[in-house]
């Protein structure tokens, strides 16, 4: 389906029917796939939080390489500033990269440690040739570093990587993130990696850009509290699939999706007993995909309806559910709006 | 780095070692007036052992053999920096490529070096000087054409590993040219290993030197430490205990390769992080 | 007979120069059957305290001052083979990331028996089997996985094959360090389900020691929370991390911030201030509170003196000036 390129204009990401799979050779013979991200469809408007919510190893980070074009998808479009990203090669996708930033989950490992942190935030200037002087480039990195409170900026554009802390190298990655005034940037578990109490100064950080500049951000994390507070909308994803999306006051306040029912029980610290509920087994690896839709398996609501056949042979589709219009989609066949 | 080559006892003999060696090579020649070349006077001056006026003793055909072993330990040397440039931006090169790549231009680089992994040294030499005349250029040629295997398969192990760093992905999501990552993110992190290696190859090469000139393989122009041993046997040096003849080039090919072998150990234990833990 | 009685514990690093005390005079006590949680953040001394009760510690730390008794054996000067014994048999360790430990040439039943065999020789083989088939369904895993390897088992099982190796010699006390941190979230509540049940079924004494708050407001007693190697709040946890019925009441600053840096779903959509600044550089001396940096009500008298630990209420003290709400 070749989507209309000229749509919204306030559409910063539009991502349609996005497939990623992998081919995998097992044994002498055998070529499977897997299927890492399976048709998956969003979109981030301008200034918008999304958070891609999900467990390890259920394609969220598979997406954000893809929109990032970190790799090539299988199929599907991928269309931000007019273009689609899944098409562009060469010299166009590089002029289209100036408006699409990441952050890695990493703060150890992106930075190169050889680099002084100037280094690292004029880099994305020096590849697109932006300022017409080395002055001009250093007041814009300055600005850069500043503007992610990392003060003095003169005094820490002279450091090394191994002289700051995980905090400050978030700080640093997303000064150079800003350097480029980015449209977009995807954000693929910046916090996971630091201390508790360095994380919500980076959070915070990141919305008072979004406040000031108008930055969108695709913010990938596996703990629907810290979606809670930073994502305006919010998409669970299980195996590859998106199996609801909405507002996040509507999704974590009333969900629809039995997974996304189960990941906030055990994310509420305060449920009142002791012990928690908690779903059985284990996610399936991504080479074996359950038949129908692929979370009946697990699914508690499955087992209370007498394991219907509907959820064992056809895969639900992502559709609207509750008065919230499209606003509010479930990939259930029996998706209701709990209390 | 190097204050981590000076802790480590090998490190440090190493590098005292080498010390020697290279003053006595290179400013040597320029302390020690005597003439290398010139012929003995009468026959009395063949292969006389070491006195005043001649510290090691002379050849069989009256030179001294001190000066000899001043001026061929330059020649080894030329010999095997030569060999060791060859051998490193070859194996370098092509590691950080197929590293980097991987895919069909990993497979196909990977292929030829094996190819020259197993290429001999010695039939390849004989051939080559047959052909080209035996020169320390073929020497050279020779030994980095062999020597640079072992090099590339270290660096595009250490390269494969990095590529997969989240600051390559970083650099790749900026749009970095290929070239710009691997010249800029993968090279300096790569260089500690490359110098490490570097190290242990010069020795290598030297060593390897010193063998093909024994043999005869050498430059008969510019004499070596290799080709006085080479001139030592063939002029009955050991049947006639001219042993000054045969150990002074001899010890002195032990010394520096030696020399280099433990600066380079020490530097490799320093640079790779698998090793490091061992201590 | 308290099965956890550190007193007056330093552990030391040797640097180069100098030393770095990560641990400082920190005392500790677990009753038999209770479940003590140690949180802090990285850099606390939090897991320097862990390995130091079963001696499990690096070779270039020791153990600067004070006493550790296990089950009322002393372990602190006592020989390796000595302090041996007591491994396993009385107290056992599962290390952060033990789940990656594993041996992968080795079955799983195989490396809970050599566990087993290594402590208790004289078990015939039959019988030590028969407890390792046990050991793995008190766990959760079926008897005909036990026959598998631990790549064939996901993060979660294999935490699990480590705590049933852990319990092989019926220890009293379960150290557990970052128990869940590699997990997914549905793994990590299945693992706090796993280990609330085995206090209940197995009389086990516990000592978790984690980053996460959360984790440890589910399975834990009691809380002991630690910044810069010192201890700077102890109580239940219920009174310091509150629970639906009782108003968290935490005495210690750092402990707020903790508390307020952790979103919660229950909250609103708000973050927290969030606290500048990073720990304070242990291998220099510090005078005054360690935490006056980074304190937002720190005073002058915070950078100068270093505070008293103060009872704020029975079992819950706090160490900081103004623990009661004014200087003392």
């Amino acid at each position: 389906m070749k989507k209309d390129v000229t749509a919204d204009a306030t559409v910063v990401l539009d991502v349609v029917n996005l497939v990623v799979h992998f081919p995998v050779r097992r044994g002498w013979r055998r070529r499977t796939v897997v299927r890492a991200v399976d048709d998956v469809s969003f979109q981030i408007h301008r200034g918008e939080i999304v958070a891609l919510v999900g467990e390890s190893g259920c394609g969220k980070s598979t997406i954000a390489m893809a929109v990032m074009r970190l790799l090539v998808p299988t199929s599907g479009n991928i269309v931000s500033g007019g273009q689609d990203l899944a098409l562009l090669r060469g010299r166009k996708l590089r002029a289209a990269r100036r408006r699409l930033q990441m952050i890695f989950q990493d703060p150890f490992g992106s930075l190169d440690s050889r680099q002084r942190v100037y280094d690292a935030v004029a880099e994305p200037l020096i590849i697109h040739r932006i300022g017409s002087s080395k002055s001009e480039r250093d007041e814009m990195v300055i600005n850069a570093l500043d503007l992610a409170h990392l003060r003095p900026p003169e005094r820490l554009a002279e450091m090394f990587p191994h002289e700051l802390s995980g905090g400050q190298r978030q700080r640093v990655a997303i000064a150079a993130a800003m350097v480029m005034q980015p449209d977009l940037v995807v954000a693929d578990e910046p916090v996971s990696m630091l201390d508790v109490s360095a994380r919500v100064g980076i959070l915070r950080l990141m919305m008072d850009l979004r406040d000031r500049l108008g930055i969108s951000y695709l913010f990938i994390t596996h703990d629907l509290a810290t979606a809670w507070v930073v994502a305006d909308r919010i998409a669970v994803v299980y195996l590859g699939r998106i199996v609801e999306i909405g507002a996040v006051t509507t999704v974590v306040g009333a969900p629809s999706h039995p997974y996304t029912r189960a990941l906030l029980d055990v994310t509420d610290d305060d449920s009142g007993e002791q012990s928690l509920r908690v779903l059985k087994g284990e996610t399936p690896s991504a080479l074996q995909i359950p038949s129908g839709c692929r979370f009946h398996p697990r699914c508690p609501r499955y087992l209370e309806l007498g394991g219907p056949d509907v959820c064992r042979t056809m895969d639900p589709s992502l559709d609207a559910v509750g008065e919230g219009g499209d606003d509010h989609r479930c990939a259930c066949h029996f998706a209701k709006v709990s209390t | 780095m190097w204050r981590g080559v000076w802790t480590d006892h090998m490190g440090r003999t190493g590098v005292i070692m080498l010390g020697f060696v290279l003053f006595i090579i290179l400013i040597g020649p320029l302390i020690f007036p005597f003439n290398a070349s010139a012929f003995g006077s009468s026959a009395s001056s063949i292969l006389q052992g070491p006195s005043r006026a001649h510290w090691m003793g002379t050849t069989e055909l009256g030179q001294d053999v001190f000066r000899q072993f001043l001026v061929g330990g330059r020649i080894s040397l030329y010999v095997g920096v030569s060999a060791t440039v060859i051998a490193i931006l070859l194996g370098t090169g092509i590691g950080l490529v197929a590293g980097y790549y991987v895919g069909w231009r990993d497979t196909i680089l990977m292929r030829v070096t094996d190819f020259f992994l197993v290429l001999p040294t010695l039939p390849l030499i004989i051939v080559l000087a047959a052909l080209f005349g035996q020169s320390i250029v073929v020497t050279s040629l020779v030994i980095g054409l062999t020597s640079w295997p072992q090099t590339a398969r270290i660096i595009r192990s250490q390269v494969l590993s990095l590529r997969e760093r989240p600051l390559v992905l970083r650099a790749r999501s900026l749009g970095a040219r290929d070239v710009r990552i691997m010249g800029l993110h993968i090279l300096p992190n790569v260089a500690p290993l490359i110098f490490a290696n570097l190290v242990l190859v010069l020795s290598g090469s030297i060593l390897a030197q010193a063998a093909l000139a024994f043999l005869g393989l050498g430059d008969p122009v510019q004499a070596s430490w290799g080709t006085m041993l080479h001139n030592a046997f063939n002029s009955g040096a050991m049947s006639e205990g001219a042993w000054w003849y045969v150990l002074t080039p001899g010890i002195g090919i032990v010394v520096m390769v030696l020399a280099f072998s433990l600066v380079g150990h020490a530097l490799d234990r320093v640079m790779n992080p698998l090793r490091r833990g061992a201590r | 007979m308290n099965v956890l009685n550190v007193h007056d514990l330093s552990v030391e690093y040797a640097m180069n120069p100098g030393v770095l005390r990560a641990v400082d005079h920190v005392s500790l006590v677990v009753e038999s059957g209770e479940a003590v949680g140690i949180v802090g953040e990285s850099g606390c001394g939090k897991t320097s305290l862990g390995l130091a009760i079963p001696l499990l510690l690096p070779a270039n730390a020791t153990i600067a001052s004070g006493s550790i008794e296990v089950s009322g054996e002393q372990v602190v000067g006592r020989s390796e083979v000595e302090v041996n014994l007591l491994r396993w048999t009385k107290v056992a360790f599962i290390f952060q990331g033990a789940m990656n430990a594993l041996n992968p040439l080795h079955r799983v039943d195989a490396q809970i028996l050599e566990a087993i065999s290594a402590h208790e020789p004289d078990v015939p083989k039959a019988v030590a089997y028969a407890k390792v088939v046990e050991l793995l369904n008190l766990v959760g895993i079926a008897t005909k996985r036990a026959r598998s390897y631990p790549h064939e088992f996901s993060g979660g099982m294999r935490q699990r094959v480590m705590i049933a190796m852990a319990l092989a010699c019926r220890p009293a006390l379960l150290i557990a360090d970052e128990p869940t941190t590699a997990l997914d979230v549905i793994s990590q509540a299945q693992i706090l389900n796993l280990l609330l049940e085995l206090r209940r079924t197995q009389d086990l004494s516990l000592v978790m020691i984690s980053h996460d708050l959360a984790a440890i407001k589910r399975v834990c007693d009691r809380i002991v929370v630690m910044y810069a190697g010192i201890v700077v709040e102890t109580g239940t946890t219920d009174e310091v991390l509150g629970r639906s019925s009782v108003v968290a009441s935490p005495a210690h600053p750092y402990t707020r911030a903790l508390i307020q840096a952790h979103p919660s779903l229950r909250r609103e959509r708000s973050l927290s201030e969030g606290l500048a600044g990073h720990p304070p550089d242990l291998s220099v001396a510090i005078q005054g509170c360690r935490f006056a940096d980074r304190c937002p009500d720190a005073q002058s008298l915070c950078r100068e003196v270093e505070p008293p630990t103060i009872t704020v209420s029975p079992g819950h003290s706090a160490t900081c000036h103004f623990a009661l709400g004014e200087a003392s």
